[in-house]
Protein backbone atom coordinates (compact mmCIF):
# COMPACT_ATOMS: atom_id res chain seq x y z
CA UNK A 1 0.00 0.00 0.00
CA UNK A 2 1.28 3.47 -0.95
CA UNK A 3 2.38 5.55 2.00
CA UNK A 4 3.53 9.14 1.41
CA UNK A 5 5.29 9.08 4.75
CA UNK A 6 7.33 6.02 3.81
CA UNK A 7 8.11 7.48 0.38
CA UNK A 8 9.21 10.77 1.94
CA UNK A 9 11.42 9.08 4.52
CA UNK A 10 13.07 6.95 1.84
CA UNK A 11 13.82 10.01 -0.25
CA UNK A 12 15.06 12.01 2.70
CA UNK A 13 17.43 9.23 3.71
CA UNK A 14 19.61 9.89 0.66
CA UNK A 15 19.88 13.59 1.42
CA UNK A 16 20.08 13.74 5.19
CA UNK A 17 23.86 14.26 5.07
CA UNK A 18 23.49 17.43 2.98
CA UNK A 19 20.64 18.69 5.16
CA UNK A 20 22.78 18.25 8.22
CA UNK A 21 25.62 20.09 6.53
CA UNK A 22 23.23 22.99 5.86
CA UNK A 23 22.36 22.93 9.56
CA UNK A 24 26.05 23.09 10.39
CA UNK A 25 26.53 26.02 8.02
CA UNK A 26 23.79 28.02 9.69
CA UNK A 27 24.18 27.10 13.34
CA UNK A 28 27.35 27.10 15.38
CA UNK A 29 26.46 24.74 18.18
CA UNK A 30 25.29 21.16 18.27
CA UNK A 31 21.89 21.79 19.87
CA UNK A 32 20.93 24.44 17.35
CA UNK A 33 22.21 22.29 14.48
CA UNK A 34 20.03 19.39 15.62
CA UNK A 35 17.05 21.72 16.06
CA UNK A 36 17.49 23.21 12.61
CA UNK A 37 17.92 19.77 11.06
CA UNK A 38 14.70 18.62 12.70
CA UNK A 39 12.88 21.79 11.64
CA UNK A 40 13.98 21.35 8.02
CA UNK A 41 12.72 17.76 7.94
CA UNK A 42 9.43 18.87 9.50
CA UNK A 43 8.97 21.79 7.09
CA UNK A 44 9.82 19.56 4.13
CA UNK A 45 7.33 16.94 5.29
CA UNK A 46 4.67 19.61 5.82
CA UNK A 47 5.01 20.88 2.26
CA UNK A 48 5.73 17.48 0.68
CA UNK A 49 2.09 17.24 -0.38
CA UNK A 50 2.55 20.43 -2.40
CA UNK A 51 5.73 19.20 -4.04
CA UNK A 52 4.54 18.59 -7.55
CA UNK A 53 7.39 16.45 -8.81
CA UNK A 54 7.93 18.94 -11.62
CA UNK A 55 11.35 19.63 -10.25
CA UNK A 56 13.96 17.30 -8.94
CA UNK A 57 13.36 16.18 -5.32
CA UNK A 58 16.84 17.24 -4.22
CA UNK A 59 16.44 20.71 -5.79
CA UNK A 60 13.13 21.19 -3.99
CA UNK A 61 14.48 19.81 -0.73
CA UNK A 62 17.59 22.02 -0.74
CA UNK A 63 15.47 25.07 -1.41
CA UNK A 64 13.10 24.17 1.44
CA UNK A 65 16.09 23.53 3.69
CA UNK A 66 17.74 26.85 2.87
CA UNK A 67 14.48 28.80 3.21
CA UNK A 68 13.94 27.25 6.63
CA UNK A 69 17.54 27.88 7.68
CA UNK A 70 17.52 31.51 6.53
CA UNK A 71 14.66 32.49 8.84
CA UNK A 72 15.36 30.03 11.64
CA UNK A 73 15.13 31.38 15.19
CA UNK A 74 17.78 29.75 17.28
CA UNK A 75 16.86 27.79 20.39
CA UNK A 76 19.04 29.94 22.59
CA UNK A 77 16.42 32.51 21.71
CA UNK A 78 18.65 35.14 20.30
CA UNK A 79 16.45 37.98 19.17
CA UNK A 80 17.74 37.99 15.65
CA UNK A 81 18.38 35.07 13.37
CA UNK A 82 20.77 37.23 11.38
CA UNK A 83 24.13 36.70 12.92
CA UNK A 84 26.40 39.54 12.18
CA UNK A 85 29.70 40.71 13.57
CA UNK A 86 29.91 37.64 15.68
CA UNK A 87 32.85 37.61 17.98
CA UNK A 88 35.50 35.50 16.36
CA UNK A 89 37.39 35.08 19.60
CA UNK A 90 34.20 33.87 21.22
CA UNK A 91 33.83 31.25 18.54
CA UNK A 92 37.41 30.14 18.88
CA UNK A 93 36.96 29.65 22.55
CA UNK A 94 34.26 27.05 21.87
CA UNK A 95 36.60 24.90 19.86
CA UNK A 96 38.34 21.86 21.02
CA UNK A 97 41.94 21.19 19.99
CA UNK A 98 42.30 19.50 16.64
CA UNK A 99 45.19 17.39 15.51
CA UNK A 100 44.23 16.40 12.06
CA UNK A 101 44.75 18.99 9.30
CA UNK A 102 41.54 18.10 7.51
CA UNK A 103 39.57 18.44 10.70
CA UNK A 104 41.21 21.78 11.36
CA UNK A 105 40.39 22.98 7.87
CA UNK A 106 36.85 21.68 8.16
CA UNK A 107 36.44 23.58 11.40
CA UNK A 108 37.89 26.67 9.78
CA UNK A 109 35.50 26.32 6.86
CA UNK A 110 32.38 26.14 9.06
CA UNK A 111 33.69 28.84 11.36
CA UNK A 112 34.24 31.16 8.42
CA UNK A 113 30.82 30.36 6.95
CA UNK A 114 29.17 31.15 10.30
CA UNK A 115 30.38 34.74 9.93
CA UNK A 116 28.40 35.28 6.74
CA UNK A 117 24.85 36.59 6.39
CA UNK A 118 22.09 33.99 5.81
CA UNK A 119 21.86 34.89 2.12
CA UNK A 120 25.63 34.61 1.65
CA UNK A 121 25.56 31.25 3.38
CA UNK A 122 22.99 30.05 0.85
CA UNK A 123 25.18 31.27 -2.00
CA UNK A 124 28.21 29.49 -0.57
CA UNK A 125 26.14 26.34 -0.23
CA UNK A 126 25.27 26.48 -3.92
CA UNK A 127 28.93 27.08 -4.73
CA UNK A 128 30.02 24.09 -2.65
CA UNK A 129 27.35 21.94 -4.24
CA UNK A 130 28.55 22.98 -7.72
CA UNK A 131 25.35 24.73 -8.79
CA UNK A 132 25.73 26.78 -11.96
CA UNK A 133 24.95 30.52 -12.02
CA UNK A 134 21.71 29.74 -13.82
CA UNK A 135 20.65 27.16 -11.23
CA UNK A 136 21.50 29.50 -8.35
CA UNK A 137 19.45 32.23 -10.02
CA UNK A 138 16.48 29.88 -10.39
CA UNK A 139 16.71 28.67 -6.80
CA UNK A 140 17.00 32.14 -5.33
CA UNK A 141 14.56 33.81 -7.71
CA UNK A 142 16.96 36.47 -8.92
CA UNK A 143 18.58 37.14 -12.29
CA UNK A 144 21.58 35.14 -13.37
CA UNK A 145 23.77 38.25 -13.48
CA UNK A 146 22.68 39.18 -9.98
CA UNK A 147 23.33 35.63 -8.77
CA UNK A 148 26.86 35.66 -10.19
CA UNK A 149 27.63 39.08 -8.69
CA UNK A 150 26.28 38.01 -5.31
CA UNK A 151 28.21 34.75 -5.38
CA UNK A 152 31.42 36.60 -6.21
CA UNK A 153 30.87 38.98 -3.29
CA UNK A 154 30.00 36.14 -0.92
CA UNK A 155 33.20 34.34 -1.89
CA UNK A 156 35.23 37.51 -1.34
CA UNK A 157 33.66 37.97 2.09
CA UNK A 158 34.41 34.36 2.92
CA UNK A 159 38.06 34.82 1.92
CA UNK A 160 38.30 37.91 4.13
CA UNK A 161 36.85 36.04 7.08
CA UNK A 162 39.28 33.17 6.57
CA UNK A 163 42.18 35.59 6.58
CA UNK A 164 40.91 37.21 9.77
CA UNK A 165 40.46 33.85 11.44
CA UNK A 166 43.96 32.82 10.39
CA UNK A 167 45.41 36.09 11.66
CA UNK A 168 43.60 35.59 14.97
CA UNK A 169 44.85 32.06 15.36
CA UNK A 170 48.50 33.04 14.78
CA UNK B 1 43.63 27.51 1.53
CA UNK B 2 41.70 28.38 -1.58
CA UNK B 3 37.94 28.26 -1.71
CA UNK B 4 38.10 25.45 -4.26
CA UNK B 5 39.64 23.32 -1.54
CA UNK B 6 36.53 23.94 0.52
CA UNK B 7 34.54 22.06 -2.09
CA UNK B 8 36.68 19.01 -1.59
CA UNK B 9 36.34 19.33 2.16
CA UNK B 10 32.60 19.85 1.85
CA UNK B 11 32.16 16.67 -0.12
CA UNK B 12 34.28 14.66 2.26
CA UNK B 13 32.40 15.98 5.29
CA UNK B 14 30.48 13.21 6.89
CA UNK B 15 31.65 14.39 10.31
CA UNK B 16 28.87 13.66 12.73
CA UNK B 17 25.93 11.44 12.11
CA UNK B 18 22.77 13.46 11.64
CA UNK B 19 20.16 12.94 14.35
CA UNK B 20 17.28 10.52 13.86
CA UNK B 21 14.80 11.72 11.25
CA UNK B 22 11.49 12.56 12.87
CA UNK B 23 8.36 14.00 11.29
CA UNK B 24 7.18 15.40 14.61
CA UNK B 25 6.95 19.12 15.14
CA UNK B 26 9.39 20.53 17.62
CA UNK B 27 8.05 21.94 20.83
CA UNK B 28 10.10 25.07 20.45
CA UNK B 29 9.41 28.09 18.29
CA UNK B 30 11.76 28.45 15.35
CA UNK B 31 9.86 30.41 12.78
CA UNK B 32 9.27 34.16 13.05
CA UNK B 33 5.71 33.74 11.84
CA UNK B 34 5.00 31.12 14.45
CA UNK B 35 6.46 33.42 17.07
CA UNK B 36 4.11 36.16 15.92
CA UNK B 37 1.17 33.78 16.02
CA UNK B 38 1.94 32.71 19.59
CA UNK B 39 2.41 36.34 20.67
CA UNK B 40 -0.82 37.40 19.03
CA UNK B 41 -2.72 34.50 20.55
CA UNK B 42 -1.42 35.36 24.02
CA UNK B 43 -2.26 39.01 23.58
CA UNK B 44 -5.72 38.17 22.28
CA UNK B 45 -6.61 36.19 25.40
CA UNK B 46 -5.07 38.82 27.66
CA UNK B 47 -7.20 41.50 26.02
CA UNK B 48 -10.33 39.35 26.14
CA UNK B 49 -9.88 38.96 29.88
CA UNK B 50 -8.61 42.38 30.92
CA UNK B 51 -10.16 44.91 28.59
CA UNK B 52 -13.85 44.24 29.30
CA UNK B 53 -13.01 44.41 33.01
CA UNK B 54 -11.28 47.73 32.56
CA UNK B 55 -13.98 49.16 30.30
CA UNK B 56 -16.84 48.15 32.48
CA UNK B 57 -15.46 48.65 35.97
CA UNK B 58 -15.75 52.46 36.18
CA UNK B 59 -19.07 52.99 34.44
CA UNK B 60 -20.61 50.00 36.21
CA UNK B 61 -20.01 51.78 39.47
CA UNK B 62 -22.56 54.29 38.26
CA UNK B 63 -26.14 53.86 39.40
CA UNK B 64 -27.38 55.27 36.10
CA UNK B 65 -28.86 52.41 34.09
CA UNK B 66 -28.18 54.30 30.83
CA UNK B 67 -24.49 54.42 31.60
CA UNK B 68 -24.47 50.73 32.50
CA UNK B 69 -26.21 49.87 29.24
CA UNK B 70 -23.80 51.98 27.16
CA UNK B 71 -20.80 50.43 28.94
CA UNK B 72 -22.08 46.96 28.27
CA UNK B 73 -22.60 47.78 24.60
CA UNK B 74 -19.12 49.30 24.31
CA UNK B 75 -17.63 46.20 25.94
CA UNK B 76 -19.46 43.91 23.55
CA UNK B 77 -18.35 46.06 20.63
CA UNK B 78 -14.75 45.91 21.84
CA UNK B 79 -14.83 42.13 22.14
CA UNK B 80 -16.32 42.04 18.65
CA UNK B 81 -13.37 44.10 17.39
CA UNK B 82 -10.86 41.79 19.01
CA UNK B 83 -12.46 38.64 17.65
CA UNK B 84 -12.70 40.15 14.16
CA UNK B 85 -9.08 41.28 13.99
CA UNK B 86 -7.75 38.09 15.47
CA UNK B 87 -9.76 35.97 13.03
CA UNK B 88 -8.35 38.07 10.14
CA UNK B 89 -4.86 37.32 11.34
CA UNK B 90 -5.57 33.62 11.72
CA UNK B 91 -7.01 33.35 8.22
CA UNK B 92 -3.92 35.12 6.92
CA UNK B 93 -1.72 32.67 8.78
CA UNK B 94 -3.52 29.73 7.20
CA UNK B 95 -2.86 31.17 3.73
CA UNK B 96 0.80 30.51 4.30
CA UNK B 97 0.47 26.88 3.32
CA UNK B 98 2.15 27.52 0.03
CA UNK B 99 4.25 25.93 -2.61
CA UNK B 100 7.91 26.74 -2.48
CA UNK B 101 8.74 28.54 -5.72
CA UNK B 102 12.08 30.15 -4.99
CA UNK B 103 13.78 31.75 -2.03
CA UNK B 104 13.12 35.31 -3.14
CA UNK B 105 9.43 34.64 -3.72
CA UNK B 106 9.02 32.74 -0.45
CA UNK B 107 10.76 35.44 1.57
CA UNK B 108 8.80 38.13 -0.21
CA UNK B 109 5.52 36.35 0.60
CA UNK B 110 6.61 35.95 4.20
CA UNK B 111 7.57 39.62 4.41
CA UNK B 112 4.24 40.67 2.90
CA UNK B 113 2.26 38.46 5.25
CA UNK B 114 4.14 39.79 8.25
CA UNK B 115 3.69 43.39 7.18
CA UNK B 116 -0.02 42.85 6.55
CA UNK B 117 -0.36 41.26 9.98
CA UNK B 118 1.34 44.27 11.49
CA UNK B 119 -0.97 46.66 9.66
CA UNK B 120 -4.03 44.70 10.77
CA UNK B 121 -2.70 44.91 14.29
CA UNK B 122 -2.12 48.68 14.11
CA UNK B 123 -5.58 49.28 12.68
CA UNK B 124 -6.97 47.20 15.52
CA UNK B 125 -5.51 49.60 18.06
CA UNK B 126 -6.44 52.66 16.02
CA UNK B 127 -10.02 51.37 16.03
CA UNK B 128 -9.95 51.96 19.77
CA UNK B 129 -9.72 55.72 19.34
CA UNK B 130 -13.43 56.27 18.59
CA UNK B 131 -14.22 53.83 21.40
CA UNK B 132 -12.02 55.84 23.73
CA UNK B 133 -13.83 58.98 22.64
CA UNK B 134 -17.15 57.36 23.49
CA UNK B 135 -15.88 56.06 26.81
CA UNK B 136 -14.55 59.47 27.73
CA UNK B 137 -17.99 60.89 26.99
CA UNK B 138 -19.54 58.21 29.16
CA UNK B 139 -17.26 59.26 31.98
CA UNK B 140 -18.74 62.76 32.03
CA UNK B 141 -22.29 61.53 31.44
CA UNK B 142 -22.28 63.39 28.11
CA UNK B 143 -22.22 66.79 29.83
CA UNK B 144 -19.56 69.31 28.87
CA UNK B 145 -21.37 72.16 30.56
CA UNK B 146 -20.27 71.36 34.08
CA UNK B 147 -17.10 72.49 35.80
CA UNK B 148 -14.04 70.37 34.96
CA UNK B 149 -16.03 67.93 32.81
CA UNK B 150 -14.18 69.10 29.72
CA UNK B 151 -10.84 68.59 31.49
CA UNK B 152 -11.86 65.11 32.69
CA UNK B 153 -12.98 64.21 29.19
CA UNK B 154 -9.74 65.60 27.71
CA UNK B 155 -7.48 63.78 30.15
CA UNK B 156 -9.37 60.52 29.82
CA UNK B 157 -9.17 60.70 26.01
CA UNK B 158 -5.54 61.80 26.10
CA UNK B 159 -4.60 58.80 28.29
CA UNK B 160 -6.05 56.42 25.70
CA UNK B 161 -4.23 58.20 22.89
CA UNK B 162 -1.04 57.92 24.88
CA UNK B 163 -1.64 54.21 25.43
CA UNK B 164 -2.29 53.65 21.73
CA UNK B 165 0.89 55.57 20.88
CA UNK B 166 2.88 53.55 23.38
CA UNK B 167 1.50 50.26 22.05
CA UNK B 168 2.20 51.17 18.43
CA UNK B 169 5.69 52.40 19.18
CA UNK B 170 7.08 49.86 21.65
CA UNK B 171 4.75 46.93 22.23
CA UNK B 172 4.37 46.16 18.53
CA UNK B 173 8.11 46.37 18.03
CA UNK B 174 9.01 43.91 20.77
CA UNK B 175 6.18 41.51 20.07
CA UNK B 176 6.23 41.59 16.28
CA UNK B 177 8.27 44.32 14.61
CA UNK B 178 11.73 43.02 15.42
CA UNK B 179 10.97 39.72 13.65
CA UNK B 180 9.57 41.58 10.66
CA UNK B 181 12.61 43.86 10.45
CA UNK B 182 14.91 40.90 9.93
CA UNK B 183 12.83 39.45 7.12
CA UNK B 184 12.62 42.84 5.41
CA UNK B 185 16.39 43.08 5.66
CA UNK B 186 16.83 39.63 4.09
CA UNK B 187 14.54 40.44 1.17
CA UNK B 188 16.32 43.75 0.63
CA UNK B 189 19.69 42.03 0.71
CA UNK B 190 18.59 39.44 -1.82
CA UNK B 191 17.27 42.10 -4.16
CA UNK B 192 20.23 44.40 -3.73
CA UNK B 193 18.15 47.14 -2.14
CA UNK B 194 20.23 49.45 -0.03
CA UNK B 195 18.37 49.72 3.23
CA UNK B 196 19.00 52.24 5.94
CA UNK B 197 22.30 51.38 7.57
CA UNK B 198 21.72 48.85 10.28
CA UNK B 199 21.37 50.56 13.59
CA UNK B 200 23.99 49.46 16.04
CA UNK B 201 21.96 47.33 18.35
CA UNK B 202 22.31 48.66 21.80
CA UNK B 203 22.20 46.54 24.88
CA UNK B 204 19.51 43.91 24.85
CA UNK B 205 16.31 45.32 26.34
CA UNK B 206 14.79 44.02 29.57
CA UNK B 207 11.92 42.57 27.57
CA UNK B 208 14.36 40.55 25.44
CA UNK B 209 16.37 39.46 28.46
CA UNK B 210 13.33 38.22 30.34
CA UNK B 211 12.01 36.57 27.16
CA UNK B 212 15.27 34.69 26.74
CA UNK B 213 15.29 33.71 30.41
CA UNK B 214 11.71 32.37 30.42
CA UNK B 215 12.02 30.64 27.05
CA UNK B 216 15.19 28.89 28.09
CA UNK B 217 13.38 27.68 31.19
CA UNK B 218 9.93 26.84 29.87
CA UNK B 219 10.07 26.87 26.03
CA UNK B 220 6.91 28.21 24.33
CA UNK B 221 5.17 28.57 27.70
CA UNK B 222 8.03 30.78 28.78
CA UNK B 223 7.30 33.14 25.92
CA UNK B 224 3.63 33.28 26.91
CA UNK B 225 4.58 33.87 30.54
CA UNK B 226 6.92 36.68 29.54
CA UNK B 227 4.17 38.35 27.50
CA UNK B 228 1.68 38.08 30.36
CA UNK B 229 4.14 39.49 32.89
CA UNK B 230 5.06 42.43 30.66
CA UNK B 231 1.45 43.08 29.68
CA UNK B 232 0.36 43.30 33.31
CA UNK B 233 3.48 45.26 34.35
CA UNK B 234 2.98 47.81 31.58
CA UNK B 235 -0.67 48.21 32.60
CA UNK B 236 0.28 48.80 36.22
CA UNK B 237 3.20 51.06 35.32
CA UNK B 238 1.08 53.25 33.04
CA UNK B 239 -1.69 53.56 35.62
CA UNK B 240 0.80 54.44 38.38
CA UNK B 241 2.73 56.83 36.16
CA UNK B 242 -0.37 58.69 35.01
CA UNK B 243 -1.74 58.82 38.56
CA UNK B 244 1.48 60.46 39.73
CA UNK B 245 1.43 62.91 36.80
CA UNK B 246 -2.23 63.82 37.40
CA UNK B 247 -1.72 64.31 41.13
CA UNK B 248 1.28 66.49 40.42
CA UNK B 249 -0.72 68.63 37.99
CA UNK B 250 -3.59 68.91 40.47
CA UNK B 251 -1.21 69.76 43.29
CA UNK B 252 0.59 72.45 41.29
CA UNK B 253 -2.74 73.75 39.94
CA UNK B 254 -4.17 74.01 43.44
CA UNK B 255 -1.06 75.77 44.73
CA UNK B 256 -1.26 78.29 41.90
CA UNK B 257 -5.01 78.69 42.41
CA UNK B 258 -5.75 77.49 38.90
CA UNK B 259 -7.58 74.38 40.08
CA UNK B 260 -10.21 74.55 42.78
CA UNK B 261 -10.06 71.35 44.72
CA UNK B 262 -13.64 71.42 46.04
CA UNK B 263 -15.11 71.96 42.60
CA UNK B 264 -12.88 69.22 41.20
CA UNK B 265 -13.93 66.82 43.94
CA UNK B 266 -17.57 67.61 43.20
CA UNK B 267 -16.96 66.94 39.52
CA UNK B 268 -15.27 63.62 40.31
CA UNK B 269 -18.11 62.78 42.69
CA UNK B 270 -20.57 63.24 39.83
CA UNK B 271 -18.70 60.59 37.83
CA UNK B 272 -19.84 57.99 40.29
Amino acid sequence: MYSPEKEFLEKIEKHKGVIFKISKMYMDNKDDQNDLYQEIIYQAWKSYGDFQKKSDFSTWLYRTALNTAIVFLRSEKKRSFIQKNQNIDGLRAQQEPYNDTDDKNMKLMYEAIHQLSPIDKALIFFFLEDFSGKEIARQLGITEVNARVKLKRAKEKLKEVIEKLRANSN
Amino acid sequence: MELENFKQLWHTDNGQDPPEVSLEKQREIHSPLQMLKINMETEFWLMIVTLPLLLSSFPFASSDSNIRMISTLVTILTIGFMVYFYSRFLSLYKLLRKNSINTNYDLFILKTQLLISKEIYISYYIAYIPLAFLLSLIKINFHFDMAYNLAIFGISFFITLLLVYFIIKYWIYYMYGRYIEDIVQLVDELNGIEGTPEKKRQKRSWFERSQKFFMNKFGIKGNILNTVIWFVSVYIFIILFLTVVLFTIIFIGAKLDIIHIDTLLNALERLN
